[in-house]
């Protein structure tokens, strides 16, 4: 949800809701380490889909299959990346994901 | 435009937990059982489980140097694979087997599929069936205070190294009226079993501190109830329709061990609840099927890794239908 500002010179449009700064203590900061599919990723998925399917096939290169696991219908709200004892970069790899599918079409 | 800042995809706030946490609520679940087994069995688990978490622990970071990965012992896996592994094994073997049980079950459980969170089959049992391939003989001595009717005798009078049969074994090769006149009434036998005063290994000791465990677990939501109900009502279900006493059937042979603690095991079950039911319902009627028709008196063991093997299977058909469609 939203966009990571990259300097501070953006401007505050009418779209724009609300600034979220975080300080360094609130960031996450711990280590990434294996995926130990505990699968508390795809119980809290609000659209009930596989993340941590979507971030296996993302790595090994299998992006056609994450259509057959319906990627596309992911609304990228993060709950998945939240979750996740492991810190995979689940969301990340999602988005990556439906990027490379649409510039293959 | 002049980037000033790195960024980084959100969310950017995360939960507390960690692999290392996870692991930790594991073990400290074990502690219940591991007390028990103390109680029965005396110094006897410090050894057996010093024996078993070193050698894990150095053939995983031999692995690692090996492989050229970040050393990973310190993640907790290795040390819960020790500590299952010793929970499963017979009371008495020797040291060496021990040793190579632990690694085995470390190197071609764990780290030939790549380290945690890559294999195939739980690692615990591994080593168990490699021990139970390679020296059959010795992983049917069990060696306990024999079986004992009331469960204050056992405890005064200590370990005197007789060796006693588990109840499962005297079940198949005599019969359940022989296991009634064994402990002395059903009754006996009930609360013989539950509190654990009959041959096995440290992890059969007791299904009270199994349950202790388990329900510890259930509250910090490391594990779904799904598994382990379905799996003990799959046993009791089918030995009822077969005619055998269920209660027994799940009070002994680490059945219930298995239940909360094997067939849980995040990395090789499937990942939906859907696929998590047929699991253990599948587990449940191997368990039943081994126990019944095959020569094991044991069927938890090879049970759930078979139905490890074909989790990939189960995940491919029990995908969660998507909101909305």
């Amino acid at each position: 949800m939203g966009f990571a500002q990259d300097s501070t010179e953006h401007v505050v449009v009418k779209g724009t809701t609300g600034l979220l700064a975080l300080t360094s203590k609130e960031l996450r900061r711990t280590e990434q380490e294996n995926c130990i599919s505990c699968s508390k990723c795809v119980d809290v998925c609000p659209m009930k889909l596989m993340p941590l399917i979507f971030e296996r096939n993302f790595i090994t290169n299998k992006l056609e299959k994450n259509i057959e696991y319906n990627l596309i219908d992911c609304i990228e709200c993060g709950a998945c990346t939240y979750i996740c004892p492991a810190n995979r970069p689940l969301n990340e790899a999602i988005r990556a994901g439906k990027i490379e599918l649409r510039n293959k079409k | 435009m002049i980037h000033k800042f790195k960024v980084s995809l959100s969310p950017h706030v995360g939960t507390k937990e960690t692999v290392f946490s996870v692991m930790r609520d594991v073990i400290i679940a074990l502690l219940p059982i591991y007390i028990m087994a103390f109680v029965y069995y005396g110094p006897r688990v410090f050894i057996v489980t010093l024996l078993s978490v070193i050698s894990a622990l150095a053939s995983e970071t031999i692995c690692n140097k090996i492989m050229r990965q970040k050393l990973s012992i310190f993640n907790g896996s290795a040390l819960i694979t020790a500590l299952l592994f010793t929970l499963i094994i017979p009371p008495y073997l020797f040291w060496w087997q021990i040793v190579i049980g632990s690694s085995v079950a470390i190197v071609l459980g764990k780290m030939v599929f790549g380290g945690l969170g890559q294999n195939i089959f739980n690692p615990a049992f591994v080593g168990l069936a490699f021990l139970m391939n390679s020296w059959p003989i010795q992983l049917t001595k069990w060696g306990r205070t024999g079986l004992d009717s009331s469960a204050g005798a056992s405890l005064l009078k200590g370990l005197d190294g007789s060796t006693g049969a588990t109840p499962l074994e005297i079940l198949k090769g005599q019969g359940y009226d022989k296991v009634i006149e064994t402990f002395g009434g059903i009754k006996n036998l009930y609360s013989s079993l539950f509190i654990g005063t009959y041959a096995g290994t440290f992890g059969e000791v007791s299904v009270l501190a199994i349950l202790i465990g388990g329900i510890y677990l259930l509250i910090r939501k490391q594990i779904s109830w799904h598994i382990p109900f379905t799996y003990i009502a799959t046993v009791y279900i089918a030995f009822l329709i077969m005619g055998q006493n269920p209660l027994f059937h799940i009070l002994t042979g680490g059945l219930i061990l298995g239940a909360f603690f094997m067939a849980t095991d995040m990395v090789t079950i499937p990942i939906t609840i859907k696929g998590k039911i047929i699991f253990a319902i599948g587990a449940g009627l191997l368990t039943v099927l081994i126990r019944s028709k095959g020569s094991f008196y044991e069927g938890v063991c090879y049970s759930i890794l078979f139905m490890n093997a074909i989790t990939p299977l189960i995940n491919k058909i029990s995908k969660p239908k998507r909101f909305g469609g």
